[in-house]
């Protein structure tokens, strides 16, 4: 079981192509969050879903995916997103999940430059930071994990069997049957 | 088979008040229908677009 505690969350009315959960992240601030599973596309018969996450902003009426909050509760909040998944396979035993992170673009190092109080040198320590969380979480656990779902890599826009420790750009997850 | 969905599922769930589930629900209503991570999912889309099959 996942011993990081998790924020309790609210499954909002499902829309034709999208499942979202809402949260409140209680740190030095407190920031509503919501996990988005949206529809994309079909691969072998499953439908794909993209797992989304982002923080509310209240002054500007919408949504922050690319940006670190420093909220403080970082491990608790990963935890709520990993216990979304479940979740979501217990309604849709027949669809797959596509991770991938919002700071693996290409324009992140330059946007992140603008505002991050780190000083990177060359290679900026929060580029690919989100994927390289996911993929540590399923490298430590791949041989529990991997007795209910099957993980693929996704590497150069193709495909790939997923093997622990290696790098991808995104990870896709399938409930095994 | 039960064990591994176990390691997602958190063990402690963090109690929410009721003034957290009034505030989640004003948003709730703003963001009904809107397309929150239209970025992400275009990008998303396009990682997977020549994917058709799995690799087994």
């Amino acid at each position: 079981m996942n011993n990081i505690p998790a924020y309790n969350t609210e499954k909002l009315e499902k829309e034709a192509d999208r499942i979202r959960y809402i949260f409140e992240s209680v740190g030095e601030k407190s920031i509503t969050k919501v996990i988005e599973y949206s529809y994309l596309t079909i691969i072998s018969d499953r439908k794909v879903y993209n797992l989304g996450f982002g923080d509310y902003n209240a002054k500007v009426d919408d949504f922050i995916d690319d940006v670190n909050s420093n909220n403080g509760d970082m491990r608790k909040v990963f935890s709520t997103v990993l216990d979304s998944v479940p979740k979501f396979f217990k309604e849709n035993s027949e669809a797959a999940i596509l991770v991938e992170g919002s700071d693996s673009v290409v324009d992140f190092m330059s946007k992140c430059e603008k505002t991050c109080s780190k000083r990177c040198d060359k290679i900026c320590k929060n580029f690919n930071r989100r994927i390289k969380t996911y993929r540590y979480y399923v490298d430590r656990n791949f041989v529990e994990l991997s007795k209910e779902y099957l993980f693929f890599g996704i590497i150069n826009d193709d495909i790939v069997q997923y093997v622990p420790n290696s790098e991808y750009s995104g990870i896709l997850v399938f409930k095994k049957k | 088979m039960k064990q591994s969905n176990q390691i997602l599922k958190a063990k402690e769930v963090l109690p929410m008040s009721k003034e957290t589930k009034e505030r989640l629900a004003e948003v709730a209503k703003k963001i009904e229908g809107k397309d929150l991570f239209q970025d992400k999912i275009e990008r998303a889309k396009k990682s997977l677009r020549n994917i058709k099959t799995l690799p087994i």
